[in-house]
């Protein structure tokens, strides 16, 4: 370094032996630097020697304030520990609050990625099913459209259409049976299960019964038992439903009450229709070709025998016409089984309102709710404090030594 | 001058803060005299001590006991100029210059000039270096900066006083 910069450093004995000796040799040529030197040793002494000699005011007083604060050694100051501590449970908490959000939104990506990859395919026919199932107690918000929106994708991927360029009220509205693609025939065969709990049993299965009816289909098996206790009644309904009105059913029983499970099972029948009406042209044709042979042959043994297949044919013909029939009363009417429960009312007299029921339900919501979160923070703080502690340690320690 | 307590500890003392408050008071009231002036010298003093006796266990034996005291005493005062809205006071000069080429001084007036014609930063390293005689790594924990930057406002300090000090009438020939 240039000897000039290290002249104020030579003063202060900052220097090195080899840098001093260095400096000396500069001095003793230089006599800029010399001068300056000197300037630094004349400050010094002018400062120092001509400080005013004051008698310090006040020592007793200080003696008698510190002896009366006490001359123990004060408490260990826990504060900048504390501080640092809760400035590490703050992070963990912030932790515990964002990552499961963190979580669910990305849960929530994929899912959207997913369907939106679906919507660009054409399915094969194949099967598929659907299911929102829900918790025990959990409830399902009359006329939520929620759980439409998750049962429809799984539909839209069945039946090849493009899920997410149609909106949700249209998909709710559109019946499952027909596509709308172009080249692409699905007809489906739609299975629903749906518990429903209601208040009353009696009235909820005569309610779904003239739905049923007043939607255009018929209700195919009824078992029901009814007690006194309304928690131990249920009844257990299995109705067609025309395929295009199926979500209208749905909706109606989630006005009923409390919808606990919803699932739905799509089965592609177009292969099957299609076989069997193929099945049904050939046995026509068959049928035709032998009453052809019937009309042009001579001989009685042959006309007997003609006759036997004719019989035969138009056998098999009446059986392939009645399964196609069968499949396009799958195809046209959507089987739903509905499992009725009973639920006990809040208050003893029964007459616990819509309202009070929600406020109720949303409240223990929240509770739960509430203590997933507490359970969560108390996870990730357990899971986290060994790494926390060293940290926050170290932190202290850091503080500590600047402050001293 | 009193510098005979900078020899360095290694260990934590067992030591009582009256102990302290002997030794150290003097040093500890003129450092804070020459930041506030006499009047609230004292006042700073005692609450450093007391600032002390609660922070005992702050103390490391890496620093000598006058760092630590100087310390707190440098963050007192300075809290109490700011509150108070004064200017550091430079009357603690008084004028010894002779004639004797021996003993030159630069005049105390003049120099009183010039120190506060520098910025108190500056002038704070020099008194803390020249007149309470402690090194750049002690100056640096008592005003909680870099040793670097001590060294740089030193040098900032000597260079700017000198310039002073060469135009005013009475300073360097």
């Amino acid at each position: 370094m240039n000897p000039k910069e290290q002249i104020r450093a030579y003063y202060d004995q900052q220097l090195s032996p080899a840098e001093a000796a260095e400096v000396e040799r500069a001095l003793a040529s230089d006599p800029t630097l010399a001068e300056e030197l000197e300037f630094y040793k004349l400050l010094g002494r002018s400062m120092r020697e001509q400080v005013r000699e004051e008698p310090a005011v006040g020592m007793a007083e200080t003696m008698a304030k510190v002896r009366s604060t006490g001359n123990v050694l004060p408490k260990k100051n826990w504060w900048p520990l504390m501080r640092t501590m809760a400035a590490a449970c703050g992070v963990v908490v912030i932790i515990a609050v964002i990552f499961p959000i963190f979580a669910q939104s990305k849960n929530a990506a994929k899912e959207t990625a997913a369907s939106g990859a679906y919507s660009s395919t054409v399915a094969t026919p194949s099967t598929e099913s659907s299911s929102v199932e829900m918790q025990d107690g959990a409830k399902m918000p009359t006329g939520d459209m929620e759980s439409e929106a998750k049962a429809a994708p799984s539909r839209e991927r069945v039946a090849g259409k493009n899920a997410y360029t149609e909106g949700l009220e249209s998909r709710a509205a559109q019946p499952p049976t027909a596509s709308s693609k172009p080249g692409v025939s699905a007809e489906m065969h739609v299975e629903k299960n749906i518990t429903v709990r209601v208040d009353d049993v009696e009235k909820a299965t005569d309610e779904i019964s003239d739905t049923v009816s007043a939607l255009g289909g018929k209700v195919t098996n009824i078992n029901s038992s009814i007690t006194d206790n309304p928690t131990e009644s249920g009844a257990s309904l299995t109705v067609m439903v025309p395929a295009k009105n199926v979500d209208a059913f749905a909706k109606t029983l989630r006005g009923m009450g409390e919808v606990v499970s919803l699932s739905e099972n799509s089965v592609d029948m177009s292969e099957v229709r299609i076989s069997q009406d193929a099945q049904v042209r050939q046995l026509k044709a068959e049928e035709e070709a032998i009453l052809n042979m019937i009309r042009r042959t001579r001989r009685l043994s042959e006309l007997n025998s003609l006759r036997g297949q004719l019989a035969s044919i138009q056998g098999q013909i009446a059986v392939a016409n009645q399964a196609l029939t069968q499949t396009k009363d799958q195809i046209r009417y959507a089987t739903v089984q509905v499992q009725i429960e009973g639920r006990s009312t809040l208050n003893s007299g029964g007459t616990t309102t819509g309202w009070s029921n929600e406020v109720w339900a949303s409240a223990l919501d929240n509770l739960k709710g509430m203590g997933r979160l507490l359970g969560s923070v108390a996870i990730y703080a357990l899971v986290y404090s060994p790494i926390w502690i060293p940290a926050a340690l170290i932190i202290h320690w850091i503080t500590r030594r600047r402050m001293a | 001058m009193m510098h005979a307590m900078t020899t360095k500890s290694r260990a934590v003392p067992d030591f009582q803060i009256e102990q302290w408050v002997e030794t150290y008071y003097s040093q500890v009231w003129g450092f804070c005299r020459r930041i506030l002036g006499p009047e609230l010298a004292s006042d700073a003093a005692q609450e450093t001590f007391v600032t002390a006796q609660r922070k005992i266990r702050d103390y490391r034996a890496e620093s000598t006991p006058r760092t630590f005291l100087y310390g707190i005493a440098w963050r007192i005062s300075s809290a109490m100029l700011r509150k108070s809205k004064r200017e550091t006071p430079i009357d603690w000069l008084e004028n010894r210059a002779t004639a004797s080429p021996e003993s030159q001084l630069i005049e105390a007036e003049v120099l009183r000039q010039a120190l506060a014609k520098i910025s108190p930063e500056h002038r704070m390293v020099l008194i803390l270096k020249e007149i309470e005689q402690l090194d750049i790594n002690e100056i640096a924990r008592i005003l909680g900066i870099p040793p670097g930057t001590v060294k740089s406002r030193l040098h900032h300090a000597c260079r700017n006083l000198r310039s002073l000090l060469q135009t005013s009438e009475g300073g360097l020939k």
